[in-house]
């Protein structure tokens, strides 16, 4: 179980995130969306302890940020917006290295690699450089690096950007099955898209979150028709319990 | 211990690869050949100590080779963004800087031990008969000096790398706050070395 409290956090004297709390159950996949500038990018970045906050706590598992890194980073999967990996590198090799990096045993390494590369669509590229791959198989090494070593937390920074249909859905699909032991949180403009696979949306603005739904509370299109009213009007946003 | 082998591993086959450790390597060898060359004409008709020349030889442009070799290590993580994945996993953040310092350190040690093959191919064939047998513990001593200076250099370019994502900023920096103390030692200490007696102006020593 993530835990979020009241976490606030400023770049200087600009604050980006203000008291934001929520949390998320195991085998739940949350979407969390926004405008450009939100707070989306920085709020996942504070889960993946590489931002400090200012103010609140984050456990999961009962495990603190801020007490314990190490080991919370052990239980996390985190797939940055940039994506950026090694281009001198084959998949296979990258993977290595980033589960060797993880601190998994040398014994697991290799069938954790074919159970991501699998898992990602990637098995047919695994000897392929990453330098020639194209943005859509680069976001799928990122995804695969990410489930690698079955975190309990995925966190998800704008997966579907750039991505065509077809390996939006494998992106989905892979998503859904590593929901089955991880809680995941993904960001994105995509609502549309992520609506297929997602438990749960919530809607930052300016820092805080403007509403949270339950999936299986709305109507689909009913749902997006009040997420694009809360972004177009936001000044309108009231806090919605999910 | 584990992260530190893996990020060394990871970085060494960067250098192997990379066009900034294999074109500064060549450029070293080739002024440091240079320099030792010079060094030797300029005191012909003297005794001279192998490993002092190629102790005197070397030192001038370790420093120079070091900043080269570590500015990358982590301008390049940061400008590519790198640096949040490599945050992101399991690894405390000196692991990251020592996997990083020693396999720059590496690089540093392959180029030392090719430079010794300068000393090792030229003077049997320039010395002939007059060369004496080198004293293995003499050159192992030198070599150590040689070491130490460059794991302070390389230590000082790590440092300065985190604060860079321009790699040649990062060096350019390096080498700067490096020179103003580097200099004066060298006048003081390393007499008939080429940065008090340029070789391309003939020995004052």
């Amino acid at each position: 179980m993530l835990d979020v409290a009241h976490i606030s956090f400023a770049y200087g004297t600009r604050p980006i995130l203000k008291d934001i709390t929520f949390d998320v159950a195991p085998g739940e996949i949350v979407a969390l969306t926004g405008p450009n500038g939100a707070g989306k990018t920085t709020l996942l970045k504070v889960l993946a302890c590489l931002l400090m906050q200012d103010a609140g706590t984050v456990h999961l598992h009962g495990v603190d940020t801020l007490q314990r890194p190490i080991k919370y980073r052990r239980t996390i999967g985190y797939l940055s917006a940039h994506n950026p990996l090694y281009n001198d590198m084959t998949v296979e090799e990258y993977l290595t290295y980033r589960v060797r990096l993880k601190g998994e045993r040398a014994m697991r390494v290799r069938r954790r690699i074919n159970e991501a590369l699998s898992a990602s669509g990637l098995t047919d590229v695994r000897d392929t450089r990453i330098g020639l791959l194209s943005h859509g198989y680069r976001k799928r090494v990122g995804l695969a690096d990410a489930l690698s070593t079955f975190p309990k937390l995925l966190l998800l920074d704008d997966l579907l950007a750039g991505l065509d249909r077809p390996q939006r859905a494998a992106c989905g699909a892979a998503l859904s099955a590593a929901s089955l032991r991880a809680a995941v949180i993904a960001t994105g403009h995509e609502l549309d898209e992520m609506l297929n696979w997602c438990t749960r949306v919530i809607v930052l603005n300016r820092g805080r979150i403007a509403a949270m739904f339950r999936t299986s509370d709305f109507d689909r299109a009913e749902l997006i028709e009040q997420v694009d009213k809360l972004l177009a009007d936001p000044d309108d946003a009231q806090e919605v319990s999910a | 211990m584990k992260a530190i082998r893996v990020i060394w591993l990871r970085e060494v086959r960067a250098f192997r690869g990379a066009f900034s450790c294999g074109v500064p390597m060549v450029a070293f060898l080739v002024v440091y050949g240079w320099t030792f060359v010079m060094m030797l004409r300029n005191n012909e008709g003297s005794v001279l100590q192998i490993q002092s020349v190629w102790g005197l030889s070397v030192a001038p442009w370790l420093p120079i080779l070091c900043a080269v070799l570590t500015m990358r290590l982590f301008a390049e993580e940061r400008a590519t963004g790198m640096i949040d994945l490599l945050m992101s996993a399991p690894i405390r953040e000196r692991d990251l800087v020592l996997g990083k310092f020693f396999s720059a350190m590496t690089a540093v040690v392959v180029t030392l031990g090719l430079s010794l093959l300068v000393p090792a191919l030229l003077l049997p064939a320039l010395a002939g008969p007059q060369l004496a047998r080198p004293s293995a513990a003499a050159i192992a001593a030198t070599s150590l000096i040689l070491l130490l200076q460059a794991s302070t250099w390389c230590a000082a370019g790590t440092m300065i790398s985190v604060l860079f994502r321009n790699q040649a900023a990062a060096a350019v920096s390096r080498w700067s706050c490096a020179a103003p103390c580097r200099l004066p030692c060298m006048r003081r200490f390393s007499p008939g070395c080429p940065a008090c007696a340029p070789p391309w102006r003939g020995c004052r020593c």
